[in-house]
C-alpha cells in the first residue's frame, strides 16, 4: 500500500533524459493551467462581489480545464512511479520476482493508456463533425479532447519505457 | 454467465490483480473494461471509451482536489507551522504531557487547511517533535502524538478523502465539510484526553510541565493570525454560501501563495517543486479515478451492486448490526489497502446497501453524510493501523531513533479513544449531523 519512491533517475541514457523532461514540461503546464484556472476563478469572484460582473462562462472554463490539467499531470506520476500499488502480498518476494511484477504492471498502463488516447482522438474527431460545443460559451467541445490526447500518449510512452527497463535490464532497481 | 456471475468474475479478478503489485487503478479498469465488453459487446466498450474519460474529468466540483492539494502544499512552505505549534503550546503547555498535547492541536489547525494527513503529520512533526524530544519526552509518546494528531486532516475539510466520497456519492460537498467538524472535535478531545491519561498512568513519558509565560503567549499569538484569516475567509465563505468550494480554494491558493510570498519563503524552485508534486498526487488519485470509473460503469451494467443492496435489505439484520460488519470489514480492508483506493473501490458496492436500510428513519441525504462521517473515520484508523500505517510511516522516517514498534504501542491509547468515538457516531448520527441541520 506504500508508494514506490523509485526514481529512474538511475538510468541517465539520452531517450530517458528526453522523456523525463517532457514529463516535467507535461506536470508544470497542467500546474499552470491549474495556476490560470484558480487566478481566473479569484478574478470572477472579485467581479461578482464588487462590480456585480462575473466572468461569463467561468465554470465552462474550469470543467475543461480540468480535465486538460489532469491529463498533462498523468505522464509526471507514470514516470516518478507514483501510482497506489498493494505490496502487502508481495511483501515477502524476492526483488527480482517484484520488479518483473512491475514490469508487467507497466506494461499493462502502457497498453490501456494507448487504447485511451486512441478513443479520446477518436472522439475529439467525432466531436469536431458534429460540431459539439459547450452550452455558454460555446467553446468546440473538441479542442479540450485534443488537448487531453498529448498526455495520454506521453503517458504510454513512459509506461513502455519502464516496462522495458524493469523486464529487460535487471541492475535497474538495484542500482 | 449471467451478468451477475460476470459482476463476480470481474470483482475477484481485480483483487487477484491488485494482490500482484498492478496498480490500483489498472486493476479496477482492466476487469471492469473486459465485463462491460462480456455485458453489452467490444463495440459498446470503444463507443464508451470515446467519451468516458473526457466525461469522468470535466466536472466542475473536481477542481476542488488540485486546488485544495496546492494551497496545502503552498501553506507547507509559508512558516505556518513552527506558529501555530508555539501558539497550542502556550495554550497547553501547563499541563502534563502538554507538548504532546499541543502537536495534536496544531495538527487538528494545520488540518483545517491542509488535504492531507500525511502532510499534516509530515509537517508539524519537522518542528514539533525535536523540541519534544529536548524537552525528554519519550520517543514512543512523541512520535505516536503526531502521527496520530495528523489522520484529523483526513477527516477534517478540506480533506481530499472527504471531497472524493461527496463527489462519487454526488453529495453536496459543503454539506459534508459542515459534517465532519463535530466528529473531528471529538477526535481531538479525545486525543487530549488520551494524553492526559497515558502520562497519569505511565508519568515516565513526559517531563513535569512548566508555566508558558504571557509573552510567550502573546508572542506565539502575534504569529498564527493568517491562518485564523485564511480559514475564516476561505471556509467561512464556503459555508455562508457566498462562494463554491471551487472559489474558496482558488482563493486559499492565492491567499496562502501571498503569505509565503511575504514571509520570503517563496522562490521559483519552491514554486515549481509545489506544482510538481500537486501534479503527482493529483496524477495518482485521477488515475484511480479512471480506473473507478470504469469497474463502475461494468457494476452498473451487472446489477450487483442493486442485488447486493436488494439481498442485504431483506435479510432482516439489524441495521446497525450491519453498519458495525461493514466498518470491521473496512478496518480489516485497510489493512492491505491504501485508504483513498479502499473508497474509491468499495464505495460504489456499499453506498446502496447503506441507503436501502433503514437508520433511525434518516432521510437518504442524512444517512450519505453520516455513512461518509464513519467511512473517513476508518480510514484516519487505518493510517496508524498496524502493520502498515501510512502517517507511522512517515514518522518513522522523521524520527529514525524511534523503532516502528514503538510507536504502534503509543498508538494503543489513541485507537482505544477511536474506538470510543466510532461506536459514539454510529448510535448518535446526530452528532454528526447538527451542524449540517442547523447552518443549511
Amino acid at each position: 500500500m506504500n508508494f514506490s519512491y523509485f526514481y529512474m533517475t538511475t538510468s541517465n541514457s539520452f531517450i530517458h533524459q528526453v522523456i523525463g523532461r517532457l514529463c516535467q514540461i507535461s506536470a508544470s503546464i497542467g500546474g499552470l493551467v491549474l495556476v490560470a484556472l484558480a487566478l481566473m476563478t479569484l478574478a470572477s469572484v472579485i467581479g461578482r462581489a464588487f462590480f456585480s460582473s462575473p466572468i461569463q462562462g467561468d465554470i465552462e472554463l474550469v470543467q475543461l480545464g480540468c480535465a486538460v490539467c489532469v491529463a498533462c499531470f498523468l505522464p509526471y506520476t507514470q514516470f516518478q512511479r507514483a501510482n497506489i500499488i498493494v505490496d502487502f502480498f508481495t511483501d515477502k518476494c524476492s526483488d527480482k520476482t517484484k520488479q518483473f511484477l512491475d514490469g508487467f504492471g507497466a506494461l499493462l498502463i502502457g497498453l490501456c493508456f494507448s487504447v485511451l488516447a486512441w478513443r479520446l482522438a477518436v472522439g475529439g474527431l467525432i466531436n469536431k463533425e458534429n460540431g459539439e460545443t459547450s452550452m455558454l460559451m460555446s467553446i468546440p467541445v473538441w479542442i479540450p479532447y485534443l488537448l487531453m490526447v498529448p498526455g495520454f500518449v506521453l503517458t504510454a510512452i513512459v509506461s513502455f519505457v519502464q516496462s522495458i527497463d524493469l523486464l529487460f535490464n535487471r541492475s535497474q532497481e538495484s542500482a | 454467465m449471467s451478468n451477475l456471475n460476470i459482476g463476480i468474475g470481474v470483482f475477484v479478478m481485480m483483487l487477484a490483480l491488485m494482490a500482484i503489485r498492478i496498480p490500483i487503478g489498472l486493476s479496477m479498469f482492466i476487469p471492469g473494461a473486459l465485463g462491460y465488453m462480456l455485458i453489452a459487446s467490444d463495440t459498446a466498450l470503444l463507443n464508451h471509451l470515446k467519451g468516458a474519460v473526457y466525461a469522468r474529468l470535466s466536472v466542475y466540483d473536481l477542481s476542488v482536489i488540485p486546488l485544495f492539494m496546492l494551497m496545502g502544499a503552498f501553506a507547507m512552505h509559508g512558516g505556518l507551522s513552527k506558529a501555530l505549534f508555539e501558539f497550542s503550546n502556550a495554550i497547553l503547555g501547563r499541563f502534563k504531557g502538554g507538548m504532546a498535547m499541543a502537536g495534536v492541536l496544531a495538527c487538528a489547525a494545520f488540518g483545517s487547511i491542509s488535504g492531507s494527513s500525511v502532510a499534516t503529520t509530515a509537517t508539524i512533526a519537522q518542528v514539533a517533535y525535536p523540541e519534544m524530544r529536548k524537552l525528554n519526552y519519550s520517543g514512543r509518546l512523541a512520535t505516536a502524538a503526531l502521527a496520530t494528531g495528523g489522520t484529523m486532516g483526513i477527516l477534517l475539510p478540506p480533506s481530499v478523502t472527504l471531497m472524493i466520497y461527496a463527489i462519487i456519492t454526488e453529495q453536496n460537498i459543503t454539506k459534508m465539510f459542515l459534517a465532519a467538524y463535530a466528529p473531528a472535535l471529538l477526535a481531538a478531545i479525545g486525543y487530549l484526553l488520551a494524553i492526559a491519561i497515558y502520562v497519569r498512568l505511565y508519568p515516565e513519558h513526559a517531563p513535569e510541565p512548566s508555566k508558558p509565560t504571557r509573552q510567550e503567549f502573546l508572542r506565539a499569538a502575534k504569529n498564527v493570525w493568517p491562518i485564523g484569516l485564511i480559514f475564516t475567509l476561505v471556509f467561512g465563505g464556503i459555508y455562508g454560501g457566498i462562494f463554491t468550494p471551487t472559489e474558496g480554494a482558488s482563493i486559499g491558493t492565492a491567499m496562502t501563495f501571498l503569505i509565503a510570498t511575504l514571509r520570503g519563503n517563496m522562490s521559483l524552485p519552491i514554486l515549481q517543486k509545489s506544482l510538481l508534486s500537486t501534479a503527482q498526487t493529483s496524477g495518482m488519485i485521477f488515475m484511480i479515478f479512471i480506473g473507478a470509473d470504469m469497474m463502475n460503469a461494468c457494476l452498473a451494467l451487472s446489477q450487483l451492486p442493486n442485488e447486493l443492496a436488494g439481498s442485504v435489505a431483506s435479510a432482516q439484520v439489524s441495521p446497525v448490526l450491519v453498519m458495525f460488519s461493514i466498518m470491521l470489514f473496512y478496518v480489516i480492508l485497510g489493512c492491505v489497502m491504501d485508504e483513498m483506493s479502499m473508497i474509491l473501490l468499495t464505495v460504489p458496492v456499499i453506498f446502496p446497501v447503506i441507503i436501502g436500510l433503514d437508520f433511525y428513519g434518516l432521510p437518504p441525504s442524512d444517512k450519505a453524510l453520516w455513512f461518509g462521517v464513519l467511512i473517513l473515520m476508518v480510514c484516519e484508523i487505518g493510517m496508524i493501523f498496524p502493520p502498515v500505517g501510512l502517517n507511522v510511516y512517515i514518522m518513522n522516517g522523521l524520527a529514525k531513533d524511534v523503532p516502528m514498534s514503538e510507536t504502534y504501542k503509543g498508538v494503543i491509547p489513541f485507537l482505544i479513544s477511536d474506538a470510543i468515538r466510532m461506536v459514539l457516531l454510529i448510535a448518535f448520527p446526530g452528532i454528526t449531523l447538527w451542524l449540517v441541520h442547523r447552518l443549511t
